[in-house]
């Protein structure tokens, strides 16, 4: 009898283990959170539908980790949540509330008026004010969309001040049903184990210390503990698929997506008619680009399986509008009975998304595009903007891995990559400065490239009243009235932008007494600094890929002569490179500045030799020259 | 420039009156105006993406399938800009609950799409197909339409009927929008059982005002003679042309304290079965209607016995009678014990007892509380009711319950209103968090009255730059910042965001060229901030031959002015007042003497509205600056906007000017 008691105890204190004093004190370095326990078992039934199983045990250490006491279940048509519990506890591990149904609510994550989609969230916020606290919870979810496994992170979220006590993944299988795997920098390795007539494959994690996340490093998602998983044979809805290969994936979507690109008599005469006179393959694409971008709109509607399937090419003839897959196949439509052939492209889009595991097929995308080859380059297409000059990817879709839909499957293939030289800034201003030190600016810029896409877009979705706006806060000019503007736009492959500013400017040059102060990098001087970090962890990785070259002559008032002129700086570095001169020629001084930076990846250890150039930029921008009044 | 009043209302109707001043255009749906589909663009404003043409409203009551609202809207947009298409995408929120007879009901979408093809009009039809229903959260719902074949060029037209339960709640009005209106009307047609209070913001013209009487069938009853009973009504008609766009600015409390809106409060029912029933209509039945109200008053007599024992603790620990100790230890105690979670409200959402036990609450629980407590201790503590800066301004001649969205305690010491807010923990006693600075507040009390909110805490920066002049470019020496008011809460908020660690570590970069700095985080009595800091500055002055330039103020130099644009039209609503003083004080280096410096000036904005300062003076080899910066008014008007943003240009371009010193 005693016996039993005192196992009962034990066995209380080990299953429950709520109590926030048995964490480690390395885990709780830097931690806002500590994961006690967190199980995600991915149980397959079938090639159709499978049970996923969620369980949590966190301690919030203090307020900054009440992000994790906020339980947020995405769901759609295809998965169904049930079995939210989840049971709070202070720090001595006593329980002090249940979650209740009337607790958890439920919202659409449809992306605003423009999107019809159903897409779901069910959230309940379980967070406290005493510090810490802990929170247990599970759920499960009911899954029929098998063309996704889960892809395990580690860390829950890749949250940064997160530590993890221990962390678990279970696949399990029904035996002969295959999957893939790839292990990304985690510490331990796969166990498999066989059960009955089952498969089980699990990753264990136990005591990652918390991180904190670095600026300018490689995206995170790429670097943490992770487990990409993915399935071979698979069912969603009635189709059915096999992946081993990019070849298969683009083999499935062109299955899910065949036989709906045909277009309505009527425009497909039409489409003929606009191009009868074009001989030129490239002029008769634009010639159905321009049609596309002037009567069609992107409108995201992704209700069930039209999340991966198309419109018919009909249906946007008749409404007029589609999302991203719809457009596309719209727009092959269009080419196919020119007779030019073109392949949907399955890209992940965004400037600042992590580029897909190139060595693990399995659908990674979140947009299409298209491409058109032709007889000496490939010609790409954005279906979804009414805007984007004709052949231009940019830093949405350019410069990444995209899977080629082809008639024989798809083929893994790079987009387009903008050159530095590509990317940019072309400034010559003439600034004439009057007796009171006030002055008037005639400024033409052009941008090309990466870097036109921000004044591209300010032209496009903006007033008059706000593009205005928008330069005077672009300018960051201490007294500036803007007396004309405009911005112009050359839709070439590589578009140009071209900005013209006229501008009357008080306190550009300062007089006091009888000297007169110009710093005559007013356009575009850096300023922000990245912090010196000793500790450096993770590579420094650059984005900016540009060139930018400012002349400037500045007219001076009659009756002054140089006092100071700072000397020329230059410097090269493998991130970079910088030169600025200034130079005086009867009443006029000229500016010269001309900054490349190029994109690319460097150890951790030379980060600082980054800091240390941006600061001799920063220091060079902010030299000033003084001019005296003749006596 | 038009002058524009801040806030400019009608009061509610109690003559009939009528005005036509602009006829109303005759607009059918289906029958598209051939001028509009050729326009180019708007002869207003030629830069706009789309124009609201046509924006229709009606408002009626059925009593035959139990007390509805039957709403009809009509619209009609000109899509002139690529940009301009996601006004071809419509989203209709409506009000759903499980019960079907509770559901609002959305029904009779109608619309076209109006093309110029070929110099004819195409008009394609808008099918059931381009309509969809989305729960948005467990109580809302969205029909989102995305209309057909839309291009530049493009007409919209769409019509629908919303059928309402919800009887006593009328949607708002809103004249103005992002875009331009060509012509805006609401009829709404209010039978006598119901007295709706109407509410005007705004300051454009009406084209159309008319209130009128009549008598109709609202429900199928005969009288004994079998004739139908016609009951009396209320009809209105509004109408305005040609109004501009309206969007938020910088240093606005909100958009909608300015866009032309018509609100509807119910004021009162008078039903033959159940008699009169009064809702809010002035400010004294607020105050009568908050202490019945079962979430407020009542939550707050409740609490009493939890408050006196909250109290008891308080006492035993003070050891005083004095007022000042024992209200800011209460205040201490309730704001360092419940958490604010983040939500503006006027009334309690939980049992009072339950939040101080969880240890988090709404605004009106934390001070509810707060004033229980004060209560218990014997003070004459009240609630004060109030509007968020977001949230929009009261009007002090028209009441509106559902205007108010927040709560905070209130004592008269020395004689004086003494304002607490317990959920922000970084003002001082007697400090309102920025969002609460909207002017007024009504006092819910015995004896209810106004209540001032304007601050008399400033924003208000200190700083001392004291630094010797050292070769080579570099200074070495140190610098205090003091932040004070609503320099501080700011300030502390936002090293509590970041971290002080990482906060002081930022610090570093605020100059490029510190060297060796060493900071220190400290705090005045009352806990305002303040940073201090050893340091030597790197390439903090120009040196040219024999000379040496420097900006005395280095990093304090202010570079841009927040105010770009060439004028307002709307007032600037700062908040609080602001100071900012620097100064600053050089030794020269011994062989050097000063050669030139900037003059002292005082700039002063008419009835001393602010100022600026700035006083220089050199000797014995040192030199001594003055830079102070002060506005004196929470709110300035649009007329004062050009003479405040030439007060910031005066500073900057003085504070950019440099010392020259010279070699001996």
């Amino acid at each position: 009898m005693k016996y039993l008691i005192l196992l009962l105890i034990g066995f209380q204190s080990i299953a429950q283990d709520f109590s926030a004093a048995n964490i480690p004190a390395e885990l709780k370095e830097k931690a806002h959170a500590v994961v006690r326990n967190h199980e995600t078992e991915f149980y397959v039934k079938d090639i159709g539908e499978a049970v996923m199983k969620i369980k949590g045990t966190i301690t919030i250490l203090d307020e900054k980790g009440n992000d994790h006491a906020n339980l947020v279940v995405g769901y759609d048509k295809f998965t169904k949540v049930s079995n939210i519990e989840a049971r709070i506890y202070d720090a001595n591990g006593k329980q002090i509330k249940k979650l209740k149904k009337g607790d958890i609510e439920s919202f659409s994550t449809s992306s605003g008026q423009n999107s019809i989609e159903d897409n779901y969230v069910k959230v309940a916020s379980l967070t406290q004010s005493t510090y810490p606290y802990t929170i247990d919870y599970s759920y499960e979810y009911s899954y029929k969309n098998m063309m996704f496994y889960p892809v395990w992170e580690a860390i829950l979220d890749n949250a940064e001040f997160t530590a993890v006590e221990k962390a678990l993944l279970k696949v399990s299988l029904p035996d002969g049903l295959q999957f893939r795997y790839k292990e990304q920098n985690m510490p331990t390795k796969v166990v498999m184990t066989k059960e009955d007539d089952r498969l089980n494959y699990s990753w264990i994690v136990t005591n990652l210390k918390a991180i904190e996340k670095e600026p300018n490093s490689p995206h995170y998602s790429l670097i943490m503990p992770t487990v990409y998983t993915a399935p071979t044979d698979f069912k969603i809805d009635d189709y059915t698929g096999n992946i081993n290969s990019w070849n298969d994936i683009g083999k499935f979507y062109g299955a899910l997506n065949s036989n709906r690109d045909q277009l309505p008599a009527e425009l497909s005469a039409k489409i003929k008619d606009l191009v009868k006179n074009e001989t030129d393959v490239t002029n008769k694409v634009r010639k159905v680009y321009e049609y596309l971008q002037a009567n069609t709109r992107y409108v995201s509607i992704q209700l069930g399986i039209g999340g991966w399937q198309s419109m018919k090419a009909t249906e946007v003839a008749t409404k007029g509008y589609g999302d991203c897959k719809a457009l596309t196949n719209f727009t092959k439509a269009m080419l196919k009975d020119l007779s030019i052939p073109s392949y949907i492209a399955l890209v992940r889009a965004g400037e600042d998304r992590a580029e897909i595991q190139a060595d693990f097929p399995s659908f990674q995308f979140n947009h299409v595009i298209l491409c058109v080859p032709m007889f000496k380059d490939t010609l790409w297409l954005e279906c979804t903007s009414q805007n984007n000059p004709y052949g231009y990817l940019g830093s949405f879709t350019g410069d990444r891995n995209v899977v080629l839909v082809t008639e024989n499957g798809g083929k893994l293939i790079k987009t387009p990559t903008y050159k530095h030289t590509d990317n940019q800034l072309l400034r010559n201003a003439t600034i004439e400065i009057k007796d009171n030190g006030e002055a008037v600016a005639d400024i033409k810029t052009e941008y090309t490239g990466l870097q036109q896409e921000i004044y591209a877009e300010v032209a496009h979705s903006l007033s008059n009243d706000d593009q205005k706006k928008w330069l005077y806060k672009n300018l960051s000019l201490p007294s500036v009235e803007i007396i004309n503007f405009s911005l112009n736009e050359k839709k070439e492959r590589l578009p140009i932008v071209e900005e013209k500013l006229n501008l009357h400017l008080r306190n550009i040059a300062n007089k006091s007494g009888s000297r007169l102060f110009i710093t005559p990098n007013i356009l575009n001087q850096q300023r922000r600094l990245p912090i010196v970090n000793a500790n450096r962890k993770t590579e420094l990785e650059l984005d900016g890929n540009y060139l930018d070259i400012d002349n400037i002559a500045f007219k001076i008032p009659k009756g002054y002569a140089a006092e100071y002129l700072p000397e020329p700086t230059k410097i090269e570095t493998k991130f970079g490179k910088y030169t600025s001169k200034v130079e005086m020629k009867d009443d006029v001084i000229i500016y010269n500045r001309e900054v490349s930076m190029f994109k690319g990846r460097h150890a951790a250890a030379t980060y600082n030799e980054w800091v240390d150039f941006k600061k001799k930029m920063v220091k060079a921008d902010k030299n000033q020259v003084v001019l005296v009044a003749k006596p | 420039m038009k002058k524009i009043a801040v806030l400019l209302l009608l009061t509610t109707y109690s003559h009939f009156i009528s005005a036509q001043l602009i006829p109303e255009p005759k607009v059918k749906f289906g029958e598209y105006n051939m001028e509009d589909v050729t326009m180019k663009s708007y002869a207003k404003d030629s830069s706009v993406d789309a124009v609201v043409l046509y924006d229709y409203g009606s408002y009626e009551y059925d009593f035959n399938s139990g007390l509805t609202v039957n709403y009809i809207f009509h619209q009609r947009i000109k899509i002139l800009r690529k940009s301009g298409l996601r006004w071809a995408s419509i989203n209709i929120p409506f009000f759903w609950d499980s019960n079907p007879d509770k559901q609002e009901i959305v029904k009779d979408i109608k619309g076209f799409t109006y093309n110029l093809e070929d110099g004819g009009v195409v008009v394609t039809e808008l099918k059931k197909t381009s309509v969809f229903e989305e729960k948005s959260s467990s109580k809302y719902r969205d029909i989102k339409i995305a209309f057909p074949q839309v291009k530049e060029g493009s007409v919209i037209e769409l019509t629908y009927k919303i059928q309402s339960p919800l009887w006593y709640y009328l949607r708002t009005w809103k004249f103005q929008k992002s875009i331009p209106v060509v012509w805006s009307a609401i009829k709404a047609i209010i039978p006598g059982y119901f007295d709706f209070k109407l509410t005007y913001f705004g300051f454009q013209p009406f084209a159309i005002k008319e209130v009128k009487d009549g008598k109709s069938v609202f429900w199928s009853r005969s009288d004994e003679r079998g004739r139908l009973i016609e009951d009396p009504y209320l009809s209105y008609h509004f109408a305005m042309q040609d109004v501009p766009a309206i969007r938020e600015d910088d240093y606005m409390t909100t958009v909608e304290d300015y866009r032309s809106s018509i609100h509807f409060e119910l004021a009162k029912t008078i039903f033959p079965t159940s008699g009169e029933r009064n809702y809010s209509i002035t400010y004294n039945d607020v105050t009568k209607t908050l202490l019945e109200y079962p979430d407020f008053g009542v939550a707050l007599r409740k609490f009493g016995k939890t408050a006196r024992k909250i109290s008891a603790d308080i006492l035993a620990q003070s050891n005083t009678k004095d007022t000042l100790t024992l209200v800011s230890a209460a205040y201490e105690h309730i704001r360092n014990t419940i958490t604010w979670n983040g939500e503006n409200r006027l009334m309690a959402t939980e049992k009072l007892e339950d939040v101080y036990e969880k240890k988090s609450g709404n605004s009106a629980e934390i001070n509810l509380i707060l004033v229980g407590v004060l209560q218990e201790l014997g003070f004459d503590a009240n609630p004060v009711v109030l509007s968020t800066r977001a949230n929009g301004k009261l009007i002090p001649d028209i009441a509106l319950l559902d205007r108010f969205n927040y709560s905070i305690a209130q004592l008269v010491v020395n004689g004086k209103d003494f304002l607490l807010d317990a959920t922000d923990r970084y003002v001082k006693m007697n400090m309102l968090p920025k969002r609460c600075l909207n002017e007024r507040g009504w006092l819910i009390s015995k004896k209810p009255r106004w209540v001032s909110l304007t601050p008399t805490n400033k924003k208000q920066t200190t700083t001392f730059l004291t630094f010797s002049i050292e070769e080579e470019q570099q200074l070495k020496g140190q610098f205090f910042e003091s932040y004070l008011g609503y320099a501080s809460t700011e300030k502390k908020a936002e090293i509590e965001r970041v971290g002080q660690d990482k906060y002081m570590e930022s610090l570093k970069n605020i100059y490029p060229s510190f060297e060796d700095p060493i900071f220190t985080y400290k705090e005045n009595e009352a806990k305002e901030a303040r940073i201090e800091c050893e340091t030597k500055v790197n390439e903090a002055y120009t040196i040219a031959g024999e000379r040496i330039f420097i900006q005395p103020l280095l990093w304090k130099t202010q570079q841009v002015n927040p105010f770009t644009k060439a004028d307002r039209q709307y007032p600037v609503d700062l908040g609080y007042n602001i100071q900012e003083l620097v100064i600053a004080k050089y030794t020269l280096p011994v062989n050097y003497s000063v050669e030139s410096m900037p003059a002292s000036i005082s700039v002063t904005l008419p009835e001393n509205k602010g100022r600026y300062q700035y006083t220089i003076k050199a000797e014995n080899g040192k030199v001594e600056v003055m830079s102070q910066f002060t506005l004196v008014r929470p709110i300035f008007s649009a007329d004062d906007y050009i003479t405040l943003r030439e007060l910031y240009t005066r500073m900057i371009a003085k504070q950019n000017e440099q010392i020259v010193l010279k070699k001996n």
